[in-house]
């Protein structure tokens, strides 16, 4: 477990971006691995076996606590910053003005400030590697709709690491 | 922004996605896990889950709720046909006798209901759809309104 157990916390925690709720879906997925024990003890898979389900649990989480908030977000739109538009720099200044900054910790923090909307197809599709179709199959929406929140995910997270380095640099 | 940049970010984002090193689990987490699996090692096993029953006691179990099953269903066929029953049956339907008297009202005034609503016709039905209607909008709009207004003031 003591091998796992950031692997796992780490998938629940930048889905669901909850630390309290990350734990809880870690549990259970510990709970569900010890229920099969026998078969993953000595499975090459087991890995790949954990990372699956505490996806698959975090997505069951946040269409089970989260469906009703859906509606009221949506029709808030994309003016959820509330700040103004910005006219972004070229993405390779980004690049170049996070190597000097405590980079992981700031794309971290970008990325748990998301709307669930945006950072959870952001995450499935760079960082659990899934294909866009997978993605609108397994959030249940169409393949449009996955791409453009994709497309925005990435947009705000420019914006939100901007402003980051932006208010460093004071 | 450009065709050539969103391709270059999207390139970016995803190299530093995939650097992100792995968040480190709460120390309770491991606890938590395996105060949870000693408590139930310590349940006994008539409190568990069917499936982590023993395999004799899932097997006796199944037969006695199998043959359980068939009893019943033995029994639904073959019992109409007794004579005893029957009697059992004329005399138990004496005592709920104010069951059909209660009954009978419910049905009168159902049709009373359902001429008067004949006699109001469609038009009253649609303006009661209607407003219906404006009421769950206007719940929904002021609803989304004290949302937004808690959201803004957070």
């Amino acid at each position: 477990m003591a091998q796992y157990q950031n692997m796992v916390f780490s998938t629940a925690m930048r889905l669901v971006a909850n630390q309290s709720e990350a734990e809880d879906i870690s549990q259970e997925v510990f709970l569900k691995a010890y229920e099969r024990f026998a078969q993953l003890r000595d499975s090459p898979t087991v890995a790949g076996w954990l990372k699956t389900v505490a996806t698959n649990m975090s997505l069951n989480h946040l269409s089970r606590y989260r469906k009703r908030w859906t509606f009221f977000s949506d029709l808030g739109g994309d003016s959820e910053d509330g700040g103004p538009e910005i006219e972004f720099a070229d993405p390779s200044n980004i690049a170049e003005d996070l190597e000097g900054t405590d980079r992981h910790h700031l794309v971290e923090q970008a990325l748990q400030k998301l709307p669930p909307a945006q950072r959870v197809p952001l995450v499935l599709f760079h960082l659990e590697g899934l294909r866009y179709e997978e993605i609108a199959a397994k959030l249940n929406v169409s393949l449009g709709k996955v791409k453009t929140d994709i497309f925005r995910a990435r947009e705000a997270l420019r914006k939100k690491l901007q402003m980051h380095l932006a208010e460093e640099r004071g | 922004m450009s065709f050539e940049n969103d391709n270059r970010w999207e390139a970016e984002i995803d190299r530093t996605l995939k650097a992100l090193p792995e968040l480190h689990a709460p120390e309770t987490l491991s606890r938590s896990v395996m105060a949870i699996i000693a408590r139930r090692a310590r349940c006994p096993w008539y409190k568990q889950a069917w499936q982590a029953w023993p395999m004799p006691l899932q097997v006796v179990s199944f037969g006695l709720l199998a043959a359980v099953m068939a009893a019943i269903c033995f029994g639904v066929w073959k019992l109409p046909h007794l004579s005893e029953v029957n009697a059992a049956t004329q005399h138990v339907s004496g005592w709920i006798s104010w069951v059909s008297f209660f009954w009978n009202i419910v049905s009168n005034l159902g049709t009373s209901l359902l001429l008067v609503a004949k006699h109001l016709g469609t038009p009253f039905f649609v303006g009661a759809f209607l407003l219906i209607s404006l009421a769950w909008a206007m719940c929904l709009g002021l609803g989304t309104a004290c949302f937004r207004l808690a959201g803004a003031r957070r």
